[in-house]
């Protein structure tokens, strides 16, 4: 089983906070909760990177948050997917030309996957983690990933 | 404002507006008044269902973590269905409140805080009962009520102490509404879990207060910001504590902008209570003290163990640049 699969079945999703206002961070909490639960999909909120398929990246990216967002990057498995979660993580949003925010997220390391909004619903969220799922089955069928490939 | 932090968006927005009120001197009607109660009080209710669930879940309680958060989003509910977001809501407005709140928000309202006043009530019990909770809680953590006056401690973790400190005796609405402050005497971790609990269910009464007591009038037109000069400070009680700014306008353009966070403040306390214990009890005192980091991130230059001091000149010509308008940096 190559790291491909691990995206495909069951991707364990780490959360990095780039200077953000929480709110996205308590979007993202929501995802392991009752309502939302993302262990239907197979996926786990993982604190560290390195145990991660899946970065989810909110806020600005403040200077100081910057070395620190390239070096958990670094340590992620090599087949690695980024989502950038709300208009802050996907543009700067409304801080993007204040004084120590130099660079976007997506200038930084590579996003997969944009999810804007102040904050995004969690809906939002695991649509992107699901989308990536379907985008590395090879079926490309919609909704398979969720249920899993019948018949291997 | 509301970008301030995700928690306690509304206790930014409503300290800026008293900020500018006073210093515009406006004073709104009593509608918009109770308006920004139900507002306020309904984001307590949210912060400390989420603090309580996060606390169980530093105690070892995933269950009853889940079970908080699940609970939570019955408030949240409520939000998006009063204002259409479920973090940042936007609905205080310059003298006014985006829009009314209609029959059925009110009722809808009622049902849900029914439904959450009656859990919470049940993991009260538990609190109170439990004596794994009780030994891990007990006595851990505990600032007295000197210290906590000295330390200078805000919200929850000074009424736990015994100290009678809330910023909404001082506002005449809620005054109106009969409201006390809660206290325990303790001041030791479970002090602080009963206090945000007790509150919690506090704010459910004055929610209810609030809308028995709503004028039947309608809302006033929203004020304008255009061409204020003022310098100018305002307050609100946050979940964790005292909120406030302080504004210098000039002609409808904000000049400097000052955000003292409870957080901050209370952040202090921390060393004095970890004297003394182990390991294993940091996480319980650092998660009573309900920190909120986003609201502990300021600018402060420290070289050589002593901290810059700078003018607003030299700071914007050193580290903001000349073409950037001017965000003010706080410190």
């Amino acid at each position: 089983m190559g790291l491909r699969n691990s995206i495909k079945k069951s991707p364990w999703v780490s959360y990095f906070n780039s200077g953000g206002c929480n709110g996205c961070a308590l979007e993202v909490v929501a995802l392991i909760t009752p309502r939302y639960d993302i262990e239907r999909f197979g996926a786990i909120l993982k604190s560290s990177a390195r145990h991660a398929d899946i970065l989810i990246v909110s806020g600005a990216l403040t200077e100081q948050s910057r070395k620190r967002l390239v070096n958990g990057y670094r340590q992620m498995s090599p087949d690695k997917k980024v989502i950038a979660v709300g208009i802050c993580g996907c543009s700067g949003g409304p801080f993007r030309f204040t004084y120590n925010i130099k660079k976007r997220v997506d200038e930084v390391i590579p996003v997969d996957m944009y999810v804007p909004g102040c904050p995004p619903r969690p809906e939002a969220i695991i649509n992107a983690i699901v989308k990536l799922m379907v985008e590395n089955d090879g079926s490309k069928q919609k909704g398979t990933a969720a249920r899993g490939r019948k018949g291997k | 404002m509301q970008r301030v932090c995700g928690i306690c968006p509304t206790s930014h927005s409503t300290a800026f507006l008293d900020c500018v009120e006073r210093g515009m001197k406006i004073d709104p009607a009593k509608k918009v008044k109770l308006l920004r109660v139900i507002e306020l009080e309904l984001e307590r209710i949210n912060s400390h269902m989420l603090w309580t669930g996060h606390m169980a879940n530093i105690l070892g309680y995933k269950m009853l973590f889940m079970f908080f958060w699940k609970e939570r989003e019955h408030t949240l509910d409520v939000f998006e269905k009063i204002t259409g977001g479920r973090i940042h809501h936007n609905f205080s407005k310059l003298r006014s409140a985006r829009f009314d709140l209609t029959k059925d928000m009110e009722n809808f309202m009622l049902r849900k805080l029914a439904r959450v006043e009656k859990k919470v009530k049940g993991y009260l019990k538990t609190f109170r009962s439990d004596s794994i909770m009780k030994a891990r809680l007990r006595g851990v953590g505990t600032i007295t009520k000197d210290g906590a006056e000295r330390m200078g401690v805000v919200g929850p973790v000074a009424r736990g102490s015994g100290v009678n400190i809330d910023v909404r005796k001082h506002i005449p609405v809620y005054r109106e509404l009969g409201f006390e402050p809660v206290l325990e005497k303790v001041g030791d971790s479970y002090a602080r879990t009963l206090v945000r609990l007790r509150e919690t269910l506090q704010s459910i009464e004055l929610v209810r207060e609030a809308l028995s007591e709503m004028p039947k009038t309608r809302l006033p037109k929203w004020g304008s910001f255009a061409g204020a000069t003022f310098e100018s400070t305002g307050r609100s009680e946050a979940p964790r504590g005292e909120d406030f700014h302080f504004i210098k306008a000039e002609n409808g353009i904000i000049k400097r902008a000052k955000i003292r966070t409870p957080t901050f403040s209370n952040i202090i306390s921390l060393e004095g209570m970890l004297k003394g214990r182990e390991i294993g009890d940091i996480p319980v005192i650092l998660g009573s003290l309900d920190p909120c980091f986003a609201c502990m991130e300021r600018v402060m230059v420290v070289k050589d163990g002593k901290a810059e001091d700078m003018s607003e000149e030299e700071f914007r010509r050193k580290y903001v640049g000349n073409n950037i308008p001017s965000v003010c940096p706080t410190h």
